[in-house]
C-alpha cells in the first residue's frame, strides 16, 4: 500500500467515524450527542458562536481565496 | 413617554443570556477598574481558548504563504479579546455562572407565560427574550401593543398559548424546566400577538395594528414567525440567492481578487451576526453525555492530527505532494472547474446557514 493510498484512508477512516457517531446518535439510543447537538452547545456563548463561525469563513477562504 | 429600543451593547447588557462564554472568564476583573486594571481587563478575553486557536489558526495560516487569511484571523481574534475586556468592565455579568443565566431565564419565560404577570412578561419580552434582530422590533412593539390593548387580554392570549405549548417542552428531553420555560414563554408571545392584532381590527390598538398588518404584508404571523407562504417565498429567495451566488463567485478564478472579495464579504456578514445574538433562541440542552462527547473530540482531532501529519510531510508548507496529500490537494481537481467551486461553495453556503441557525 503505498502512502498515498495510507493518506487517504486515514481520512476515510475518520469520515467514517463521523458518520457512524451521528448514525448512533440519531438513530440508536446510545449516550452520544449529534453533530448538531455538539454545535449547539458549542455556539451557546458569544466566543464559542464566534470561533464556529469564523472557522467556517476560514474554510471558504483556504478553499477560494487569495 | 416612550423608552428608546436598547442598542444592541445595552441589549447585551440587560440580556446576558448565552454570550456569557467570553465574559465569564473576564468577570472576575469586572467592576469599577483603575486606568491599570482596565489594561488587564482588556487581556481578559486571552482566557478564552478560542482566541489562542484563531491566533493559532492566524499564525500556521501566514507561514503557509496566505497572510490576508492570518490578518482576518487576527482580526478576530483581537476583536474577541476586546470584547470580552470591555464586558468584564461593565461588570454586566460578575457572579453569574452560565447555569445560573439559563436558570434565571426559564423562570422568567415562565413568569411571562403566566397570565397573571402579563405586565412584566410584556417588560421582559421588550427587554430580552423579543430584543433580537428582525424579531427585536417585531416582538418589543407587538409587546406594547399587547400593553396598549389591555393587559388582561394579552393575559388570556398567553394562557392560551400556554395550555397549548407547555407540554412540549417536556417532550424535548432537555432541561424539563427550561423546555416548559420556553414553550410557556413562547405561548405568551403568541397570546400578545394575536391579542394585539385583534386589538388593532377593534381599533384599541393602532399601533398593534400596523405591526400586525405590516406582518400580514411580510407573509409573518404575529408571533413573528413567518407563515406557510412567507416561509416559501423566504426559503425560494434564499435558495435563489445562494445559488447566484454560488454561480457567480464559482465563475471566478481560485484565489483571484473577485473571488477573494466574495468569501471576505459573505464571511463578514456571517460572523458580525454570529458575534450579535444567535439568529434563534434554542435552549442549552443541559450537559452532554461525557463517553459521547469524548468519542467527537476523538474523531475530530484525529482528523486534524491526520490533515497535520499531511501538509507536514510535503515538501514544504506550500508545496503540495502526491504522497502525502492534504484535503485541499485532494479538491483541487474539482475546484479547478468552475462547476466544481461552485457546487463547493453551495455546500459551503449551506454549512454556514446550518450553523447561523444554531
Amino acid at each position: 500500500m503505498s502512502s498515498h493510498q495510507v493518506t487517504i484512508a486515514g481520512y476515510l477512516v475518520v469520515a467514517a467515524g463521523i458518520v457512524g457517531l451521528q448514525v448512533l446518535a440519531t438513530r440508536t439510543r446510545a449516550p452520544v450527542p449529534s453533530l448538531g447537538d455538539l454545535f449547539t452547545r458549542a455556539m451557546h456563548s458569544r466566543t464559542g458562536r464566534v470561533g464556529v463561525l469564523v472557522a467556517w469563513a476560514w474554510i471558504g477562504l483556504h478553499f477560494f481565496a487569495k | 413617554m416612550s423608552r428608546a429600543a436598547p442598542g444592541p451593547e445595552d441589549r447585551h447588557a440587560q440580556n446576558p443570556g448565552a454570550d456569557g462564554g467570553g465574559a465569564a472568564s473576564g468577570c472576575a476583573v469586572a467592576g469599577r477598574l483603575r486606568p491599570g486594571g482596565r489594561a488587564l481587563a482588556a487581556l481578559a478575553g486571552l482566557r478564552e481558548p478560542v482566541v489562542w486557536v484563531l491566533l493559532a489558526i492566524a499564525f500556521f495560516t501566514s507561514i503557509s504563504g496566505k497572510p490576508l487569511d492570518g490578518v482576518l484571523m487576527l482580526i478576530v481574534a483581537a476583536g474577541l479579546t476586546w470584547d470580552a475586556g470591555r464586558r468584564a468592565r461593565r461588570g454586566t455579568e460578575a457572579g453569574r455562572g452560565a447555569e445560573t443565566r439559563r436558570d434565571t431565564k426559564a423562570r422568567r419565560r415562565t413568569e411571562t407565560g403566566r397570565g397573571t404577570e402579563t405586565g412584566r412578561g410584556t417588560e421582559t419580552g421588550r427587554g430580552t427574550e423579543t430584543g433580537r434582530g428582525a424579531e427585536t422590533g417585531r416582538g418589543a412593539e407587538t409587546g406594547r401593543g399587547a400593553e396598549t390593548g389591555r393587559s388582561a387580554e394579552a393575559g388570556r392570549g398567553a394562557e392560551a398559548g400556554r395550555g397549548a405549548e407547555a407540554g412540549r417542552g417536556a417532550e424535548t428531553g432537555h432541561s424539563p424546566e427550561a423546555g416548559r420555560g420556553a414553550e410557556a414563554g413562547r405561548g405568551a408571545e403568541a397570546g400578545r400577538g394575536a391579542e394585539a392584532g385583534r386589538g388593532a381590527e377593534t381599533g384599541h390598538s393602532p399601533e398593534a395594528g400596523r405591526f400586525a398588518l405590516a406582518g400580514r404584508i411580510a407573509g409573518v404571523r404575529p408571533t413573528g414567525r413567518p407563515d406557510g407562504r412567507g416561509r416559501l417565498l423566504a426559503v425560494a429567495a434564499l435558495l435563489a440567492g445562494g445559488a447566484a451566488y454560488a454561480g457567480a463567485v464559482g465563475s471566478f478564478s481560485r484565489y483571484s481578487w473577485p473571488a477573494t472579495a466574495g468569501i471576505i464579504a459573505l464571511g463578514t456578514v456571517v460572523v458580525t451576526i454570529g458575534w450579535h445574538s444567535p439568529l434563534r433562541d434554542r435552549p442549552a440542552g443541559g450537559r452532554l453525555p461525557v463517553a459521547g462527547t469524548l468519542a467527537w473530540v476523538t474523531v475530530l482531532v484525529a482528523g486534524c492530527v491526520w490533515e497535520l501529519v499531511a501538509l507536514l510531510r510535503q515538501p514544504s508548507l506550500t508545496t503540495s505532494s502526491y504522497s502525502h496529500p492534504t484535503i485541499s490537494t485532494l479538491t483541487d481537481p474539482v475546484l479547478a472547474t468552475s462547476p466544481g467551486r461552485s457546487v463547493l461553495l453551495l455546500a459551503w453556503l449551506a454549512l454556514g446557514w446550518y450553523l447561523v441557525e444554531r
